[in-house]
């Protein structure tokens, strides 16, 4: 850990959130994420607190190690979350669901696809809605990667964080993967964390 | 589940509808965060009683 990192107490340095656009929001804003919301800049973008992010991406590291791997789902309608999304759960050995999410895969015992997870990972709570909805019905509590205009309707814990970003996207879920590994204790230190953040990230 | 949540910990209702559910704390791990469907959808606050965290 640089001396950076120590100064700020930050799960990686400050940079690498700030050029991956980690704390980049939207131009509209939702009353449910103004407790995360650091400032507005002056062309009207509201940007997202880092210091929130970076707390909450440890909570829900150390949430979703409560569970055994099979029982975490984690889902991404969108197409720069896919990637992401397939790498955490190769890397913590647990379900995923990336592309268009098939109704009743939480509900529909007949269907071949059908699951049940005890906890479920959204990307964005507005465009993985089918999946929100499902697992709202199946008793499941719900993480959720929320963006300045999302609402957090029905989510049990807040990611705070740009879920539109290619490089945030890759940024948010590689910290998951290696927290989540360390709580576990299936690693030692942030080093023996060997993927590369890269691997991460959707092609353009 | 041994000592099952009865109540939702936000507002105090007996949690009772299928959207309601219930998790260990995210903060502390040791208590036990349940939540009405009312409040989910409003997204009502919690805070855990064990070590302070305040969602969600």
């Amino acid at each position: 850990m640089t001396d950076d990192q120590n100064a700020s107490n930050l799960l990686i340095e400050e940079d690498v959130y700030l050029t991956s656009g980690v704390h980049i929001g939207t131009q509209q804003k939702s009353a449910d994420m103004k407790d995360f919301i650091f400032k507005v800049r002056s062309d009207g973008l509201y940007v997202l607190d880092i210091k929130k992010t970076d707390e909450r991406i440890r909570v829900a590291a150390r949430m979703i190690s409560k569970f055994k791997p099979e029982e975490v789902l984690v889902v991404s309608a969108r197409q720069y979350g896919q990637k992401p999304v397939r790498e955490f759960s190769n890397n913590i050995k647990c379900s995923a669901f990336p592309g268009r999410f098939i109704p009743g895969t939480l509900t529909n015992p007949s269907l071949d696809v059908y699951m049940e997870p005890r906890i479920l990972i959204v990307t964005d709570p507005a465009a993985d809605q089918q999946a929100l909805k499902e697992a709202v019905s199946s008793n499941v509590p719900i993480v959720g990667l929320c963006d300045a205009n999302n609402e957090t309707k029905f989510v049990d814990l807040v990611i705070p964080a740009n879920n539109k970003g290619r490089r945030s996207l890759a940024v948010v879920y590689w910290l998951l993967a290696r927290e989540v590994l360390k709580e576990r204790g299936d690693i030692e230190n942030d080093s023996d964390f060997q993927v590369d953040m890269k691997d991460f990230e959707a092609t353009l | 589940m041994a000592n099952p949540v009865k109540k939702c910990i936000s507002c105090g209702v007996p949690l009772t509808e299928p959207q309601d559910t219930s998790f260990s704390c995210p903060g502390c791990g040791k208590t036990k965060i349940g939540r009405c469907t009312h409040c989910r959808i409003q997204s009502a606050n919690y805070l855990c009683t064990e070590c302070g965290f305040e969602g969600p």
